[in-house]
Protein backbone atom coordinates (compact mmCIF):
# COMPACT_ATOMS: atom_id res chain seq x y z
CA UNK A 1 0.00 0.00 0.00
CA UNK A 2 1.33 3.57 -0.98
CA UNK A 3 1.92 6.46 1.23
CA UNK A 4 -0.84 8.57 -0.78
CA UNK A 5 -3.54 5.46 -0.06
CA UNK A 6 -2.47 5.13 3.55
CA UNK A 7 -3.08 9.36 4.01
CA UNK A 8 -6.71 9.10 2.15
CA UNK A 9 -7.76 6.49 4.42
CA UNK A 10 -6.59 8.27 7.24
CA UNK A 11 -8.80 11.12 5.84
CA UNK A 12 -11.87 9.01 5.16
CA UNK A 13 -11.63 7.53 8.38
CA UNK A 14 -11.57 11.32 9.76
CA UNK A 15 -14.93 12.07 8.11
CA UNK A 16 -16.22 8.74 9.31
CA UNK A 17 -15.27 9.99 12.74
CA UNK A 18 -17.61 12.97 12.17
CA UNK A 19 -20.70 11.20 10.90
CA UNK A 20 -20.02 8.61 14.06
CA UNK A 21 -20.56 11.89 16.01
CA UNK A 22 -24.25 12.22 15.18
CA UNK A 23 -24.88 8.46 16.58
CA UNK A 24 -26.48 8.55 20.20
CA UNK A 25 -23.71 8.83 23.04
CA UNK A 26 -24.62 5.72 24.64
CA UNK A 27 -23.79 3.98 21.19
CA UNK A 28 -21.22 5.89 20.45
CA UNK A 29 -19.44 5.24 23.42
CA UNK A 30 -19.72 1.83 23.16
CA UNK A 31 -19.49 1.28 19.72
CA UNK A 32 -17.76 4.24 18.28
CA UNK A 33 -14.05 3.53 18.06
CA UNK A 34 -14.87 0.20 17.11
CA UNK A 35 -16.85 1.63 14.20
CA UNK A 36 -14.40 3.43 12.80
CA UNK A 37 -11.87 1.19 13.12
CA UNK A 38 -14.28 -1.38 10.85
CA UNK A 39 -14.69 1.58 8.58
CA UNK A 40 -11.06 1.97 8.43
CA UNK A 41 -10.53 -2.29 7.23
CA UNK A 42 -13.56 -1.98 5.13
CA UNK A 43 -11.68 1.03 3.20
CA UNK A 44 -8.71 -0.66 2.89
CA UNK A 45 -10.02 -3.79 1.34
CA UNK A 46 -12.60 -1.92 -0.99
CA UNK A 47 -10.22 0.71 -2.04
CA UNK A 48 -6.87 0.18 -1.65
CA UNK A 49 -6.75 -3.82 -2.30
CA UNK A 50 -9.24 -4.34 -5.13
CA UNK A 51 -9.51 -0.55 -6.33
CA UNK A 52 -13.20 -0.09 -6.05
CA UNK A 53 -15.15 3.21 -7.17
CA UNK A 54 -14.89 5.91 -3.86
CA UNK A 55 -17.85 7.11 -5.06
CA UNK A 56 -19.74 3.88 -4.94
CA UNK A 57 -17.90 3.21 -1.53
CA UNK A 58 -19.35 6.76 0.09
CA UNK A 59 -22.98 6.23 -1.13
CA UNK A 60 -22.97 2.71 -0.16
CA UNK A 61 -21.51 4.10 3.09
CA UNK A 62 -24.03 7.42 3.63
CA UNK A 63 -26.85 4.97 2.78
CA UNK A 64 -26.08 2.41 6.26
CA UNK A 65 -25.04 5.05 8.07
CA UNK A 66 -28.57 6.99 7.55
CA UNK A 67 -30.50 3.94 8.16
CA UNK A 68 -28.60 2.55 11.01
CA UNK A 69 -28.88 6.25 12.64
CA UNK A 70 -32.70 6.34 11.94
CA UNK A 71 -32.80 2.90 13.88
CA UNK A 72 -31.01 4.00 16.39
CA UNK A 73 -31.94 7.05 17.23
CA UNK A 74 -35.62 5.56 17.28
CA UNK A 75 -34.41 2.88 19.75
CA UNK A 76 -32.75 5.35 22.18
CA UNK A 77 -35.92 7.60 21.94
CA UNK A 78 -38.29 4.23 23.05
CA UNK A 79 -35.55 3.14 25.69
CA UNK A 80 -35.55 7.06 26.41
CA UNK A 81 -39.77 6.61 26.98
CA UNK A 82 -39.36 3.83 28.96
CA UNK A 83 -36.88 4.51 31.17
CA UNK A 84 -39.43 7.91 31.91
CA UNK A 85 -42.27 5.82 32.48
CA UNK A 86 -40.43 3.37 34.96
CA UNK A 87 -38.74 6.34 36.97
CA UNK A 88 -42.54 8.24 37.03
CA UNK A 89 -43.93 4.50 38.35
CA UNK A 90 -41.28 4.88 40.91
CA UNK A 91 -41.93 7.97 41.83
CA UNK A 92 -45.99 7.64 41.77
CA UNK A 93 -47.07 8.36 45.91
CA UNK A 94 -43.48 9.94 46.60
CA UNK A 95 -43.49 13.49 46.63
CA UNK A 96 -40.97 14.48 44.53
CA UNK A 97 -37.78 17.36 45.48
CA UNK A 98 -39.36 19.40 43.05
CA UNK A 99 -42.75 18.92 45.00
CA UNK A 100 -40.91 19.73 48.00
CA UNK A 101 -39.58 22.78 47.25
CA UNK A 102 -42.86 23.89 45.85
CA UNK A 103 -44.84 23.02 49.00
CA UNK A 104 -42.14 25.42 51.13
CA UNK A 105 -42.36 28.06 48.69
CA UNK A 106 -46.36 27.90 48.84
CA UNK A 107 -45.73 27.77 52.81
CA UNK A 108 -43.53 30.70 53.25
CA UNK A 109 -45.84 33.03 50.58
CA UNK A 110 -49.24 32.07 52.35
CA UNK A 111 -47.84 32.18 56.29
CA UNK A 112 -48.42 35.73 57.67
CA UNK A 113 -45.76 38.58 57.73
CA UNK A 114 -43.49 38.83 60.99
CA UNK A 115 -40.45 40.38 61.61
CA UNK A 116 -37.93 37.83 63.17
CA UNK A 117 -34.89 38.88 65.97
CA UNK A 118 -31.67 37.26 64.79
CA UNK A 119 -28.35 37.38 66.64
CA UNK A 120 -28.28 40.84 68.04
CA UNK A 121 -26.63 40.41 71.11
CA UNK A 122 -23.46 38.90 69.07
CA UNK A 123 -23.43 41.35 66.18
CA UNK A 124 -23.46 44.17 68.86
CA UNK A 125 -20.57 42.34 70.54
CA UNK A 126 -18.39 41.74 67.08
CA UNK A 127 -18.50 45.73 66.63
CA UNK A 128 -17.46 46.65 70.59
CA UNK A 129 -20.53 47.96 70.99
CA UNK A 130 -21.81 48.54 74.67
CA UNK A 131 -25.34 48.74 73.69
CA UNK A 132 -26.62 45.06 74.47
CA UNK A 133 -29.92 46.10 73.74
CA UNK A 134 -29.92 46.83 70.13
CA UNK A 135 -31.98 44.73 67.61
CA UNK A 136 -31.47 43.63 64.01
CA UNK A 137 -34.64 43.62 62.46
CA UNK A 138 -34.50 41.18 59.29
CA UNK A 139 -37.58 40.64 56.72
CA UNK A 140 -38.23 37.46 55.61
CA UNK A 141 -37.34 37.33 52.05
CA UNK A 142 -37.85 34.00 49.83
CA UNK A 143 -34.08 33.54 48.76
CA UNK A 144 -33.46 30.78 45.85
CA UNK A 145 -31.25 28.72 47.78
CA UNK A 146 -28.78 27.36 44.95
CA UNK A 147 -27.79 28.26 41.62
CA UNK A 148 -27.87 24.61 40.92
CA UNK A 149 -31.41 24.85 39.32
CA UNK A 150 -30.16 27.67 36.56
CA UNK A 151 -27.51 25.51 34.79
CA UNK A 152 -29.40 22.38 35.22
CA UNK A 153 -31.41 24.41 32.32
CA UNK A 154 -28.79 25.67 30.81
CA UNK A 155 -27.51 22.24 30.16
CA UNK A 156 -30.65 21.04 29.19
CA UNK A 157 -30.84 23.73 26.93
CA UNK A 158 -27.72 23.05 25.59
CA UNK A 159 -28.38 19.30 25.22
CA UNK A 160 -31.64 20.42 22.90
CA UNK A 161 -29.55 22.09 20.66
CA UNK A 162 -27.38 19.62 19.90
CA UNK A 163 -30.17 17.13 19.99
CA UNK A 164 -31.95 19.36 17.59
CA UNK A 165 -28.72 19.87 15.22
CA UNK A 166 -28.74 15.83 14.79
CA UNK A 167 -31.91 15.79 13.66
CA UNK A 168 -31.59 18.30 11.17
CA UNK A 169 -28.71 16.57 9.77
CA UNK A 170 -30.02 13.57 9.96
CA UNK A 171 -33.23 15.19 7.88
CA UNK A 172 -30.73 16.58 5.09
CA UNK A 173 -29.35 12.75 5.20
CA UNK A 174 -32.33 11.33 4.07
CA UNK A 175 -32.77 12.14 0.22
CA UNK A 176 -29.25 10.72 0.28
CA UNK A 177 -29.74 7.65 1.95
CA UNK A 178 -32.47 7.21 -0.92
CA UNK A 179 -30.18 8.14 -3.34
CA UNK A 180 -28.00 5.40 -2.24
CA UNK A 181 -30.56 2.67 -1.78
CA UNK A 182 -31.76 3.72 -5.41
CA UNK A 183 -27.91 2.98 -6.79
CA UNK A 184 -26.01 0.90 -4.56
CA UNK A 185 -28.45 -1.49 -3.03
CA UNK A 186 -31.34 -2.91 -5.59
CA UNK A 187 -33.65 -4.43 -3.23
CA UNK A 188 -33.17 -7.95 -1.94
CA UNK A 189 -29.28 -7.74 -1.46
CA UNK A 190 -28.98 -5.32 1.28
CA UNK A 191 -29.11 -5.81 4.72
CA UNK A 192 -30.90 -2.68 5.87
CA UNK A 193 -34.54 -3.72 5.60
CA UNK A 194 -33.59 -6.11 8.79
CA UNK A 195 -33.38 -4.19 11.39
CA UNK B 1 -43.56 -4.85 23.03
CA UNK B 2 -43.07 -8.15 24.00
CA UNK B 3 -40.34 -9.98 25.93
CA UNK B 4 -39.51 -13.03 23.30
CA UNK B 5 -35.71 -13.45 23.04
CA UNK B 6 -35.07 -14.09 19.30
CA UNK B 7 -34.52 -18.15 18.41
CA UNK B 8 -36.00 -19.04 21.47
CA UNK B 9 -39.35 -17.60 22.55
CA UNK B 10 -41.08 -17.57 26.26
CA UNK B 11 -42.46 -20.84 25.22
CA UNK B 12 -39.55 -22.11 23.95
CA UNK B 13 -40.44 -22.53 20.09
CA UNK B 14 -38.18 -21.18 18.05
CA UNK B 15 -39.01 -17.74 17.25
CA UNK B 16 -37.64 -16.82 13.01
CA UNK B 17 -34.51 -15.05 13.34
CA UNK B 18 -33.80 -12.15 10.67
CA UNK B 19 -31.18 -12.47 8.09
CA UNK B 20 -28.89 -10.52 10.02
CA UNK B 21 -28.77 -11.74 13.51
CA UNK B 22 -28.51 -15.58 11.72
CA UNK B 23 -25.91 -14.49 9.61
CA UNK B 24 -23.71 -13.09 12.70
CA UNK B 25 -24.41 -16.34 14.42
CA UNK B 26 -23.57 -18.14 11.67
CA UNK B 27 -20.35 -16.31 11.03
CA UNK B 28 -19.65 -16.91 15.21
CA UNK B 29 -20.57 -20.45 15.14
CA UNK B 30 -16.54 -20.94 13.83
CA UNK B 31 -14.74 -19.35 16.11
CA UNK B 32 -14.28 -15.72 18.06
CA UNK B 33 -14.28 -12.55 15.63
CA UNK B 34 -14.08 -9.02 15.54
CA UNK B 35 -16.84 -6.87 13.66
CA UNK B 36 -14.78 -6.59 10.60
CA UNK B 37 -14.13 -10.22 9.88
CA UNK B 38 -18.03 -11.04 11.11
CA UNK B 39 -18.92 -8.72 8.04
CA UNK B 40 -16.63 -10.22 5.53
CA UNK B 41 -17.94 -13.80 6.81
CA UNK B 42 -21.71 -12.53 6.59
CA UNK B 43 -20.82 -11.10 2.73
CA UNK B 44 -18.74 -14.55 2.07
CA UNK B 45 -21.66 -17.50 3.90
CA UNK B 46 -24.55 -15.37 2.06
CA UNK B 47 -22.60 -15.25 -1.30
CA UNK B 48 -22.29 -12.03 -1.75
CA UNK B 49 -26.13 -11.26 -0.78
CA UNK B 50 -26.42 -9.65 2.51
CA UNK B 51 -23.69 -6.92 2.91
CA UNK B 52 -23.28 -5.74 6.34
CA UNK B 53 -22.44 -2.19 6.18
CA UNK B 54 -20.63 -0.63 9.52
CA UNK B 55 -23.59 1.25 10.74
CA UNK B 56 -26.23 -1.96 10.40
CA UNK B 57 -23.35 -4.55 11.91
CA UNK B 58 -22.86 -2.84 14.80
CA UNK B 59 -26.88 -2.06 15.60
CA UNK B 60 -27.29 -5.76 15.13
CA UNK B 61 -24.36 -6.20 17.42
CA UNK B 62 -25.63 -3.96 20.43
CA UNK B 63 -29.11 -5.93 20.30
CA UNK B 64 -27.61 -9.17 20.17
CA UNK B 65 -25.27 -8.15 23.21
CA UNK B 66 -28.54 -6.89 24.54
CA UNK B 67 -30.78 -10.27 23.85
CA UNK B 68 -27.42 -12.11 25.46
CA UNK B 69 -27.18 -14.10 21.97
CA UNK B 70 -23.23 -13.00 21.77
CA UNK B 71 -21.07 -11.72 24.36
CA UNK B 72 -17.27 -10.52 24.35
CA UNK B 73 -14.20 -12.62 23.96
CA UNK B 74 -12.21 -12.71 26.81
CA UNK B 75 -9.41 -14.50 25.14
CA UNK B 76 -7.59 -12.39 22.13
CA UNK B 77 -5.44 -13.14 19.61
CA UNK B 78 -1.33 -13.50 20.11
CA UNK B 79 -0.29 -9.81 20.52
CA UNK B 80 1.45 -9.87 17.07
CA UNK B 81 -1.48 -10.26 15.10
CA UNK B 82 -3.91 -8.43 17.54
CA UNK B 83 -4.65 -4.89 18.26
CA UNK B 84 -5.74 -3.84 21.20
CA UNK B 85 -8.62 -1.69 20.06
CA UNK B 86 -10.45 -4.39 18.71
CA UNK B 87 -12.94 -6.31 20.74
CA UNK B 88 -13.77 -9.93 19.76
CA UNK B 89 -17.15 -11.45 20.08
CA UNK B 90 -18.43 -15.15 20.67
CA UNK B 91 -21.45 -17.08 20.72
CA UNK B 92 -23.21 -17.30 24.07
CA UNK B 93 -24.95 -20.64 25.05
CA UNK B 94 -28.48 -19.21 24.34
CA UNK B 95 -26.87 -17.92 20.67
CA UNK B 96 -25.60 -21.69 20.29
CA UNK B 97 -29.36 -22.52 20.95
CA UNK B 98 -30.72 -19.75 18.84
CA UNK B 99 -28.76 -21.13 15.74
CA UNK B 100 -29.45 -24.21 16.49
CA UNK B 101 -33.10 -23.57 16.54
CA UNK B 102 -32.99 -21.66 13.19
CA UNK B 103 -31.06 -24.24 11.33
CA UNK B 104 -33.39 -26.82 12.38
CA UNK B 105 -36.21 -25.25 11.27
CA UNK B 106 -34.62 -24.53 7.78
CA UNK B 107 -34.09 -27.98 7.91
CA UNK B 108 -37.51 -28.83 8.29
CA UNK B 109 -38.77 -26.41 5.93
CA UNK B 110 -36.44 -28.26 2.92
CA UNK B 111 -37.46 -31.41 4.08
CA UNK B 112 -40.58 -30.39 3.34
CA UNK B 113 -39.88 -28.86 0.10
CA UNK B 114 -38.03 -32.28 -1.07
CA UNK B 115 -41.33 -33.81 -0.08
CA UNK B 116 -43.50 -31.90 -2.26
CA UNK B 117 -40.53 -31.54 -5.21
CA UNK B 118 -40.33 -28.05 -4.68
CA UNK B 119 -36.22 -27.79 -4.97
CA UNK B 120 -36.05 -29.04 -8.30
CA UNK B 121 -38.66 -26.85 -9.86
CA UNK B 122 -37.16 -23.65 -8.18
Amino acid sequence: MNRHGGRRRLQAQRMYRLLVRLYPAAHRRAFGEQMVQTFGDHYRDAIEARGGSRLRFWVAVLADTGTSLLTEHAAEVRARGRRRTSTSRRRRGRPTRGDRMARRGLRRLTAPRRRSVAGSGDITAAQGGGNTGRRRVQRLRYRPSARRPVRVVVRTRHRQLVYHGRIAVLAMMVPLVGVGLGTVWPPGTSAWPYW
Amino acid sequence: MTDVCPGVGNDRAPVPLTPAVFYILFALADGDKHGYEIAKHVAEDSQGRVRMGTGTLYGSIKRMLADALIEEAEQRPAPDLDDERRRYYRLSEQGHRALRGELARYARVVAVARDRDLLTSA
